[in-house]
């Protein structure tokens, strides 16, 4: 079953599990539902007749010993079925652990921020570090140790297609793990009520090859390179003047803030305010102009920028591939 | 059953069901004690709740504990001892008037019930008293850190039962004092039964609040 | 099953007097005084009852209404029908009042209203009391509505989680309205609570031993218990939200130690079995109307009342299972998993006995019994999505999506929506004395059956397809446009339904023919008595025979005389045996409870805007409670019968 998005659109081990898993209870739960009807059903039916017969109510022992037995032999049924139930739940619950046997497993950290996600690609090398904003990259076939962490309130990390959810709380410290057995893009959806925006709260997860995944680290891990061309010059200016350098970060640049998002590659991400809006010029300046527009409440202010200006800096933001 | 199953085949009725009388309630008493009066029940009823009340604040005082690698924290002082055993001491005591208050008010004997009541009337008004200085023995302020919190909270719940009762037993010397209605005596006694309840649940909050920090 | 052996010395002969002449004589003594004044100062158990079903109606047309705005809402992706703020107000409101202020109050209303009734008595064990827990409710409701209206309605959730509930997250007054709102009803339904226990153990009419009280006043008795214990967890946790918004304690903050889970354990160690203690009630009035529809006693008393103790006990052991997603061992989870599934035993046994008394009853399919059968149809769809919630890898993909309010509205809609909808068609006629519409109840059924399904299916789908809930909306590119409109459109259908319901109501309480006494035919001691009941009940108490008191005697119900007619006076009984054990005054109509009410609110409300007010409010509600205690005016010829204990 391939109903995108859905948590049977299945690209790893547990999330594959859990759907075996959800089939198992849909098909048992209609099972017993009919069941229960159709005995209502024949109560009723019965119970007519004699009404039609102009009987009154069966109250008669051999009756109530027969109905004793039926009840006792539907609750033991109903008691054997969560027996089942049960077992197949812990047994599921035990094979979507974290594996022991991980071979070179990946750590990332993911931070949850009203209303935006960080992740922090861990390596034994310091300086090979990563950090992104609301776009997560894994590669294919690697299981990813994934830490996560709050700045503020609850939010709940969750890709359908990849496992279950784990919530993100301030001052724990949780944890979950994911894996892709195909490449693929999804959207994965912050699932803890966080706050007003709490609905536009996404990022976009990227499941692809090694090599392609590595090559896209060795990327992501460069600096952002100096504009040449004289617009995006003073585009960078723009950013570097105006208030955007107050919350956000390009590496390579004097602007440091991890208040918001984090911008050094942001020309190469397929979506902007936290897979809001699809990455486009004219997204990009709309949500510029006025982000409380598209996403009413969000930190970042408004900024009326004159045309010239607004202009330089898209082409200064479209340099950061 | 079977009786039944054959009178249930009757439907509807217009007027209501004729009452034969058989049993006279006339000389029943109007004056019982004990489980016997719906105010015991009642009060047995609040226990539970602020039972349950108390046992929240108490396993949110553990559940806090957990996050912490000292009790009390660093540069945080434990309560002092003196005040709050002195007021534990108090109210122990002041079950003793109380238990005679209770056997005096049901042999409906007002002199000696408004005797002791006087005196347990002014024991609790000593342990209130000691339980207001007892906020500052805790030598934290409420909003310093979670332990403070927590503490705070299981000695001020326990503070509005000590001020519930104390309030009773005053209202009801009062009354006794002024007017002695003969149907008060059940709710007399019943005061006494609530103050034993009061001081039992504030063992293991003492214990908790007090002796705890100085034994993890 | 024969008489309770009665002490000879008390039989007498038959009272000269006919009923007619107790009736005017009690009539006096019993009713409310005149006018406004009289309203405000009413302790009558039916009064204060019937105007807190009516206050619990209307804070359910409110959030019902809010709830139908949320669909228009999300009818399409990116619908700019309302903003984030006020979506989020509307669906905290909605849920908190749902379930604080709409199910919880109604079911215990019903319980004030009928339980005295069906166990022979004239009034709750603490008519003040009882009366005082109406007035906090009714300041409570109003208080958060006032705050929607004022657009400080809470916005948090009706969950509340920490630290977005907070002080840091959530400045400005509305979680502390929320806050207060809390205590306010958790006051009122612990009140109400000990109201039902104390009025079952000690105020049953003589021969109604334990095991012959209707199973519709244990499953209240079982939902009382509830209330006692989880209600001060919510009332507690509630508090420390309070404290840390107003007077800066750490609880909650995790910089100083305090911890976010602590919430979420108290909430949920409240949360859990508060929807039990609404849907046991449901069981109770489900069992009185299966047994008057069958013609016969309900199939199983014994399985019956052992299985609603039994759910009580196990609900509070479920509450982690809201937390699958926070810091847990497998161990826990497994625990968890495993006691959720016990209880859907006890639950199912509860089913089969129903199925197995229809099966055995010659059963008519009015109105209310529709709505019986309707009830199972719906509430084994909620029970059954609750199992994908117990099971911790299913919940891990399902919890906080869409599914969440698919599945809990089966549950409330199916397992106590439609079961309260069959008690109103079923009692009706003895609360009015008029019938309602029969066909215009299997409309109203029909459209709102057919609403449920429409509304809440498509959402359980919704969750699988990886909706989030609680958003104000969703971009068009996730395909979720389809399932959305169409349970937008259920919300329509089931909007209507309520339409045609209340317009039963009114259309009946206008011009519905006269019920008699027992329209139906009933098992339980409500139908011995004219309709509308009498203010004090009963003329004589009656004395019970059997487990189904009228059907056991069809003709004269024996009966106690001797309580005082000059004034308020009922029998108690002893707890287990029900046998006559002594006479107790009950107080006349006063206006304390009403005063002690506001001290409380002034208190709270005051105690929002300066922490000082909580002082004030602690001074009045002293005050008020040193009122309550001073004793009324004594009766002319006040002469108590003292038993002096050995």
């Amino acid at each position: 079953m391939t109903w995108a998005g859905s948590i049977f659109d299945t690209a790893g081990p547990p999330a594959e599990r859990i759907a075996r898993l959800a089939w198992f209870l849909i098909i048992v739960s209609a099972v017993t539902y009919l069941l229960v009807l159709v005995a209502t059903g024949m109560a009723m039916r019965r119970a007519r007749a004699r009404r039609a017969r102009g009987e009154l109510a069966d109250a008669r022992p051999e009756t109530g010993k027969r109905l004793t037995r039926n009840v006792a032999i539907a609750a033991i049924a109903t008691t054997l079925l969560l027996l089942v139930f049960v077992t197949a739940t812990a047994l599921t619950n035990k094979a979507i652990a974290w594996p022991l046997n991980a071979q070179q497993p990946l750590t990332i950290e993911v931070t949850g921020n009203q209303w935006w996600w960080q992740f922090r690609y861990r390596d034994s090398v310091p300086s090979n570090w990563l950090t992104t904003s609301n776009e997560l990259h894994i590669p294919v076939g690697r299981p990813v140790r994934v830490i996560l962490l709050s700045n503020d309130v609850i939010h709940s990390f969750w890709i359908p297609e990849l496992h279950g959810k784990q919530d993100v709380i301030p001052g724990h410290r949780n944890t979950t793990w994911i894996q892709a057995d195909r490449p693929g893009a999804w959207k994965a959806r912050c699932a803890e009520f966080c706050g007003l925006q709490h609905a536009k709260m996404a990022f976009d997860v990227v499941a692809e090859s090694p090599a392609q995944f590595d090559r896209w680290y060795e990327s992501q891990l460069a600096s952002a390179q100096p504009p040449t061309d004289s617009s995006a010059k003073h585009g960078h200016d723009v950013f570097m003047q105006r208030t955007c350098i107050m919350c956000h970060a390009i590496s390579g640049t004097e602007a440091g803030s991890s208040v918001g998002p984090e911008l050094t590659h942001i020309a190469s991400r397929p979506s902007i305010a936290a897979g809001t809006l699809p990455n486009t010029r004219e997204n990009l300046g709309r949500w510029i102009l006025n982000p409380q527009l598209i996403k009413p409440g969000v930190r970042m202010p408004p900024n009326a920028l004159p045309p010239a200006e607004m202009n330089a800096l898209l082409d200064y933001l479209e340099t950061l591939k | 059953m079977t009786v039944v199953g054959e009178i249930a085949a009757e439907t509807g009725r217009q007027t209501e069901r004729a009452l034969r009388p058989v049993v006279n309630a006339s000389d029943l008493p109007s004056v019982v004690y004990g489980s016997r009066v719906v105010t015991w029940w009642g009060t047995i009823g609040f226990m539970a709740a602020e039972t349950a009340t108390l046992s929240a604040c108490v396993v949110a005082y553990y559940y806090v504990l957990r996050n912490f690698e000292a009790w009390p924290p660093l540069r945080t002082p434990p309560p002092d001892l003196f005040v709050p055993t002195i007021s534990l001491i108090v109210l122990i005591l002041s079950l003793v008037p109380c238990y005679l208050f209770a056997r005096a008010a049901k042999r409906l004997d007002r002199r000696t019930t408004l005797r002791w009541m006087w005196v347990a009337v002014a024991m609790m008004l000593i342990a209130t008293a000691l339980r207001l200085m007892e906020f500052s023995s805790l030598n934290v302020r409420w909003d310093a850190n979670a332990y403070a919190s927590v503490t705070w909270a299981v000695v001020f719940a326990h503070f509005t039962l000590l001020l519930a009762d104390t309030l009773e037993t005053l209202i009801f010397a009062v009354v006794m004092q002024t007017r002695e209605p003969t149907r008060y005596y059940p709710g007399v006694a019943e005061d006494a039964f609530y103050s034993y309840f009061m001081v039992a649940v504030w063992i293991p909050c003492y214990v908790t609040v007090y002796l705890v920090p100085r034994w993890v | 099953m024969s008489a309770q052996p009665l002490p000879a010395e008390r039989a007498v002969e038959t009272d000269p007097n006919s009923i007619a002449s107790v009736h005017a004589r009690l009539e006096p003594v019993w009713r409310n005084g005149p006018g406004l004044w009289g309203w405000l100062t009413s302790v009558n158990h039916k009064s204060i009852a019937l105007r807190s079903i009516l206050t619990a109606f209307a804070f359910f047309a409110i959030a019902g209404v809010e709830a139908a705005l949320m669909r228009v809402q999300l009818a399409r992706p990116e619908n700019s029908f309302m903003g984030p703020d006020r979506y989020n107000q509307l669906f905290t409101t909605h849920g908190s009042a749902m379930m604080f202020l709409f199910a919880v109050p109604v079911v215990q209303s019903v319980a004030l209203y009928f339980v005295p009734i069906m166990i022979g008595t004239r009034n709750v064990a603490f008519p003040r009391l009882n009366a005082f827990g109406y007035w906090t409710y009714l300041i409570g409701g109003l208080l958060l509505f006032a705050g929607l209206f004022t657009n400080t309605g809470p916005d948090q959730g009706w969950f509340s989680y920490v630290p977005l509930a907070g002080p840091g997250f959530s400045p400005g007054k509305r979680v502390d309205i929320w806050a207060q709102m809390i205590t306010f009803t958790e006051i009122a339904a612990i009140v109400a609570a000990i109201e039902v226990i104390v009025t079952v153990f000690k105020q049953r009419a003589p021969g109604m031993s334990l095991n012959r009280v209707p199973l519709f006043v244990w499953a209240m008795v079982v939902m009382s218990f509830m209330v006692l214990v989880a209600m001060p967890y919510v009332a507690t946790a509630s508090a420390m939200l309070a404290m840390d918004r107003l007077i800066a304690t750490q609880f909650f903050n995790y910089a100083e130690g305090g911890d976010a889970l602590l919430w979420q354990h108290l909430f949920w160690f409240f949360a859990h079995p508060e929807v039990y203690i609404i849907f046991i009630p449901a069981l109770g009035m489900v069992s009185a109307i299966v047994a008057t529809f069958s013609r016969r006693p309900v199939f199983g008393y014994t399985a019956l009342v052992l299985a609603l103790v039994a759910i009580g006990f196990l609900s509070f052991g479920l509450w982690v299972h809201h937390m699958f997603a926070t810091p847990l061992t497998q161990t826990g989870q497994s625990f968890f998993t495993a006691a959720s599934a016990m209880i859907a035993i006890p639950t199912g046994v509860t089913i089969f006995c129903w199925i197995a008394t229809i099966w055995s009853g010659r059963p008519r399919f009015d109105t209310p019994m529709l709505y019986v059968v309707g009830f199972i149809a719906l509430f084994v769809i909620g029970g059954l999505s609750g199992l994908f919630l117990a099971s911790v890898p299913v919940d891990l993909q399902l919890t906080d999506t869409f599914f969440l309010p698919g599945h809990i509205h089966y549950v409330l809609l199916g397992g106590m929506v439609f079961p309260l909808f069959g008690a109103l068609h079923y009692w009706f006629p003895k609360v009015t004395g008029r019938m309602m519409s029969e066909r215009l109840g299997k409309v109203s059924f029909w459209l709102l059956f057919v609403g449920v399904n429409v509304t809440f299916f498509p959402q359980l789908l919704l969750g699988m397809a990886g909706m989030p809930r609680r958003v104000y909306t969703y971009l068009a590119d996730t395909g979720w446009g389809g399932l959305n409109l169409t349970s937008s459109i259920g919300a329509g259908l089931l909007a209507i339904g309520l339409l045609v319901l209340v317009f039963n109501i009114a259309r009946s309480l206008a011009a519905g023919p006269p019920a008699g006494a027992d329209p139906w035919g009933g098992e339980t001691l409500e139908w011995a008595i004219s309709s509308p009941a009498p203010d004090y009940n009963f003329a004589y108490i009656p004395i019970v025979h059997g487990r189904s008191a009228l059907w056991a005697d069809t003709g004269e119900l024996d009966a106690v005389t001797g309580l005082r007619e000059d004034r308020r006076e009922v029998l108690q009984t002893t707890m287990l045996d029900a046998e006559p054990d002594s006479r107790h005054e009950h107080p006349d109509p006063t206006i304390v409870p009403l005063l002690a009410a506001l001290a409380v609110g002034v208190g709270l409300i005051s105690g929002i805007f300066d922490p000082m007010g909580f002082a004030v409010g602690g001074v009045l509600t002293l005050i008020a409670l040193a009122a309550w205690g001073w004793p009324q005016k004594t009766k002319p010829n006040t002469h108590e019968i003292v038993e002096v204990p050995k």
